[in-house]
């Protein structure tokens, strides 16, 4: 029961600092940014009586996922780490942890409540861009297939955000301050990519290429269909689920080694 | 749990700690304290803040020996105990700048393990009333003055009740009058719990400890009541007035004040005849200043 209250009470505080923060919301806008302006163009160039009928539906769905998933999927993977990397290193550099760690609290809940949190900020950002900018299409455009829409954000987006903001917590948790936390993001956004290939290869190496390839280039291939080869969305969701379990025995067996030291 | 343990609280056998880079912060210390407040004094780098955060689990020792309340504080198991019960405040306690004073102490509530958001809003009012933080706890912490953080970081440590109150240089910062006022808060927690603190200001302690350590160089050089630590300096304090110029050979001048015809020094010592020295009454400050000087000379 305490355990429990412990990791929702620092989830929520966590989630309400973040937004006191403010980079939450200039990523939210950001990503508005991107979906809606597009809507803008595509506007323009519409003469009305042109589209109609189950092809248009396909074109336009085809448009819709193009955009919203090549904006998103860069977000979440270029963007979001660096505003959840200092989560657990931000209460060392403050001094917040010399009281913290005189609690009760585990360190399993620690970083428990601190993954939640970080989770928490990222599905409200990205629940808020999907229902305000799929609306905007809806009207301002035309209508598209809602389930093909609704599926990429369920099992394309949702899992990308949550395994690269779990990665990034829980990896940067042994890490001593802010800075050294976005150099440890530095590293896992564009190092690892870099060693690992950008491009997914179909080997189970592209699973540690925080740009997902298996989901994110199987969800652009749905809009066109010359991408790269990658692994399954069902492989790479393993994978990551994986990394994070893997990330979070480390982050916990860390904490333990430092205890008292 | 055998007797002794019960009474006291905490037992320290032969406690050391040397940190990383060499430096041996805390050499061979034999300490018992029990109820009340006991205070921990000493200059700078003596040790303090490094015993302090053993005896709060943040730290481990290197050798010897460290129980509070029956619990070993070299097992990790025995730290989690102690937290159970402790309330703690850091020499720099950091606050999270976006909070607001009522929602940090809301926080470090939930994590000491107050599950009832009732019972949590009944203490965080009742404590901001205590540390006179009321009109201020719903500004976020960014907007405090030194002072008021330094009352929310108090009113922290005192959440849930602790047996346990490790306060380290709590009155750093705070003006007179809340001073004053913290001395009467703490004395009365003193009542139901055991508290530790330390302090530079040697009036916290001779108005509210009844038992104190004086910390030198990592080892404990008295351990006592204030007015055994007094009784150290008697016959040893002395009036001298001078023309203007300061009494030195071996004498510590503990403070001065300028008069019509000259300066009037308070100084700690023995001085020679030509002084014409006047003999006066110790205070608490004189004690701690005559014992430091002795140690100064043993260590030479
Ligand atoms: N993290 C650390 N690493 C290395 N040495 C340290 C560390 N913390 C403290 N020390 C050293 O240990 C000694 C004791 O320091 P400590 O902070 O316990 O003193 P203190 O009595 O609390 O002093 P103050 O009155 O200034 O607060 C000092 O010599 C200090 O330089
Ligand atoms: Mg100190």
């Amino acid at each position: 029961m305490i355990v429990l209250s412990q990791i929702v009470g620092i989830a929520f505080y966590e989630f309400r600092m973040h937004w006191r923060r403010r980079g939450l919301l200039v990523v939210t806008l950001g990503m508005l940014g991107v979906t809606l302006l597009p809507i803008m163009l595509v506007r323009n160039e519409l003469s009305s009586d042109s589209l109609l009928g189950a092809e248009g539906v396909q074109y336009f769905t085809q448009n819709v996922i193009r955009i919203h998933w090549a904006a998103v999927g860069a977000v979440l993977f270029a963007v979001m780490p660096f505003i959840f990397a200092d989560a657990i290193p931000r209460d060392r550099q403050i001094g917040v942890s010399e009281v913290l760690h005189t609690t009760p609290l585990r360190p399993l809940s620690y970083l428990a409540g601190k993954t939640l949190g970080a989770w928490l900020g990222t599905v409200t950002c990205l629940i808020l861009t999907v229902i305000t900018s799929g609306a905007a299409w809806w009207i301002v455009i035309a209508p598209f297939d809602l389930s093909v829409y609704s599926a990429i954000w369920i099992s394309g987006a949702l899992p990308m955000a949550l395994i690269n903001v779990g990665l990034v917590v829980l990896i940067t948790s042994v890490l001593p301050n802010s800075r050294t936390a976005v150099l440890g993001c530095v590293a896992f956004v564009v190092l690892l990519p870099i060693l690992v290939g950008v491009e997914g290869n179909g080997t189970l190496i592209e699973l540690l290429n925080p740009l997902r390839p298996g989901l994110f280039f199987y969800y652009l291939q749905q809009a066109s269909p010359s991408q790269p080869q990658t692994l399954s969305p069902e492989v790479t969701i393993l994978g990551g689920t994986l990394q994070l379990i893997a990330a979070a025995v480390g982050a916990w067996l860390w904490a333990r080694f430092r205890d008292g030291r | 749990m055998t007797d002794n343990q019960q009474t006291n609280r905490i037992t320290i056998r032969q406690l050391s700690k040397t940190y990383p880079g060499g430096v041996r912060a805390l050499n061979q210390i034999d300490l018992e304290i029990n109820g009340g407040m006991f205070g921990l004094i000493g200059p700078n780098g003596a040790g303090k803040t490094t015993l302090m955060r053993i005896l709060a689990g943040l730290m481990r020792p290197s050798q010897g020996e460290a129980r509070v309340m029956g619990h070993d504080l070299h097992d990790s198991s025995g730290r989690q105990a102690v937290k159970a019960s402790l309330g703690y405040l850091p020499q720099d306690l950091g606050i999270y700048p976006n909070l607001t004073g009522r929602e940090f102490l809301d926080y470090i509530a939930i994590l000491k393990g107050i599950t009832s958001s009732l019972e949590r809003r009944r203490q965080c009012d009742s404590l901001l009333e205590t540390v006179r933080l009321t009109e201020v706890a719903d500004r976020k912490v960014k907007g405090y003055s030194g002072g008021m953080k330094r009352r929310l970081g108090i009113a922290q440590a005192m959440l849930d009740t602790p047996q346990l109150l490790i306060i380290d240089e709590p009155t750093s910062g705070l003006d007179p009058e809340e001073r004053v006022r913290l001395r009467t808060v703490l004395s009365e927690m003193a009542k139901r719990c055991t508290v530790i603190l330390s302090t530079h200001i040697i009036e916290d302690i001779s108005q509210s400890c009844t038992d104190l350590a004086l910390m030198y160089k990592g080892q404990i050089l008295f351990r006592g009541s204030p007015s055994t630590l007094i009784g150290q300096a008697r016959g040893k304090v002395w009036q001298i007035t001078t023309s203007g110029e300061s009494p030195n050979n071996g004498l510590s001048v503990v403070s001065m004040l300028q008069l019509e015809n000259g300066v009037r020094y308070r100084v700690v010592g023995t001085p020679e005849p030509h002084h014409e020295a006047v003999l006066v009454e110790p205070s608490l400050e004189d004690g701690y200043i005559w014992m430091l000087q002795q140690a100064r000379i043993a260590v030479h």
